[in-house]
């Protein structure tokens, strides 16, 4: 066989079956780009694997959630809604891509600092998630639609820490995950991980939320038994309010940028990493939430 | 970053497409999944590679499938030349490829080309590090 026809190598789109678009193929299709797209990998050292496969959920384009997140107790009137993006919009697709084990393992617990792997993952990994989104614009126009990716698009911006397209929120609504009090998306396979999706007018069925409270997963809103985030933040970004994102945004600055300067890398993943949530939905939560279904 | 933006070099784009329609239409037309068109940080120029793992401050496309998604898009017709056909294609899909590559080299959410890396210098009117 020519090195050409290798029916193993090549890009997602052209060798993935043909199949009905539904949560479970799209799981799999993702699953597949994350084993097999060789640039899913750090480009330092083993070049160990950056990510997992996903946690993938469908949400209605009209799902009136949507209207929710212009709420100001939510993300407030600059989020714009799926037709902005798509006038004929009837499906979002979004996905969280989970942190590898070699990834969230090369994080010294007691470090103030993240270790190289995590910070080049976490930029690195972005170019992935990137390479995501595309996959699935081209899954869908390979059925016939039309889909857009609100962060990779012109329109895309942010108001200070306000963006107009928020990714977690998205995901909320899509059934993938809930808030935790460090305000990152928890899912079931954790929360140490990064989010994207991808708005189609090819409709599509939804998921149905598993949840219905904003911070069903999270162990400090469950019963006050669990504030991990909180201590481990290196500087005092949480507390029992949440977040504060400008103190959070300072440590990367301040901080870790001048550790990594001649990497070029500056981000913190303290609170994603060794807490009760960063690889599962804690199971005090998961045991309530499987008691709750069986009744 | 902050005091000069960058964007990718489209004369260098066309080029390295050029060069893949002359490989893929030799001894007849057989497309090459394993190529992709490259990219580095520092300049924003682009060349035809293999598909690998990759390396640092680059950033990968690949050809048949990711930049051009219906088979056949890089056959040559009879009597064309390689670069009309790779400028015909880069203008089909430059201004994606010109924003996918933007926000794939952008490391804040601070706008399409524009924050600043770890390991470039601060700009002058910075007040704090």
């Amino acid at each position: 066989m020519s090195k050409l026809d290798d029916p193993r190598s090549g890009y997602i789109s052209l060798r993935f079956p043909e199949a009905e678009l539904t949560v479970d193929t799209i799981s799999q299709f993702l699953g597949e780009l994350v084993r097999t797209d060789p640039r899913n990998a750090l480009p330092e050292g083993d070049n160990v694997p950056i990510w997992e496969e996903p946690v993938v959920g469908i949400a209605d384009a009209a799902d009136p959630l949507f209207d929710t997140l212009r709420e100001p107790r939510a993300v407030g009137p600059y989020h714009v809604k799926p037709d902005f993006w798509l006038p004929e919009a009837k499906s979002v697709i979004s996905f969280f891509l989970p942190f590898s084990k070699e990834i969230k393992r090369s994080y010294e617990r007691s470090s103030i600092l993240p270790s190289l792997e995590w910070v080049s993952g976490r930029l690195n990994g972005e170019v992935f998630v990137n390479v995501a989104r595309r996959a699935l614009v081209r899954l869908l126009e390979r059925q016939g639609g039309n889909a857009i990716i609100p962060n990779l698009d012109l329109r895309y911006g942010s108001q200070g820490f306000i963006p107009n397209w928020s990714e977690r929120h998205v995901a909320f609504v899509a059934g993938v995950g809930t808030f935790g009090l460090h305000a990152g998306l928890l899912t079931k396979k954790g929360a140490a991980g990064r989010v994207g999706s991808v708005v189609t007018d090819i409709p599509l069925p939804a998921t149905k939320r598993p949840y219905t409270e904003v911070y069903e997963y999270c162990l400090w809103h469950f019963d006050r038994s669990c504030h991990s985030c909180i201590p481990r933040c290196p500087v005092n970004a949480i507390d029992e309010n949440g977040k504060d994102h400008v103190v959070c945004t300072s440590n990367g600055r301040i901080n870790i940028r001048p550790e990594f300067q001649e990497w070029g890398y500056h981000s913190c993943g303290h609170c994603q990493t060794h807490l009760p949530c960063s690889d599962r939905i804690p199971p005090k939560i998961a045991r309530h939430l499987a008691r709750n279904a069986g009744e | 970053m902050s005091s000069q933006t960058k964007s990718l070099d489209r004369a260098s784009v066309e080029s390295a497409i050029k060069d893949y329609i002359v490989q893929a239409n030799y001894r007849g037309y057989r497309p090459d999944r394993r190529k992709v068109l490259s990219v580095r940080r520092t300049d924003r120029t682009a060349w035809l590679r293999n598909a690998t793992t990759p390396v640092r401050w680059e950033v990968y496309y690949f050809v048949e499938g990711e930049l051009f998604p219906e088979t056949g898009q890089t056959r040559l017709a009879p009597g064309q030349s390689a670069g009309e056909l790779a400028q015909q294609l880069v203008d089909k899909v430059w201004e994606q490829l010109w924003i996918w590559n933007g926000y794939d080299f952008t490391p804040t959410s601070g706008g399409l080309n524009r924050g600043q890396y770890s390991d470039e210098p601060l700009p002058s009117d910075t007040a704090t590090p």
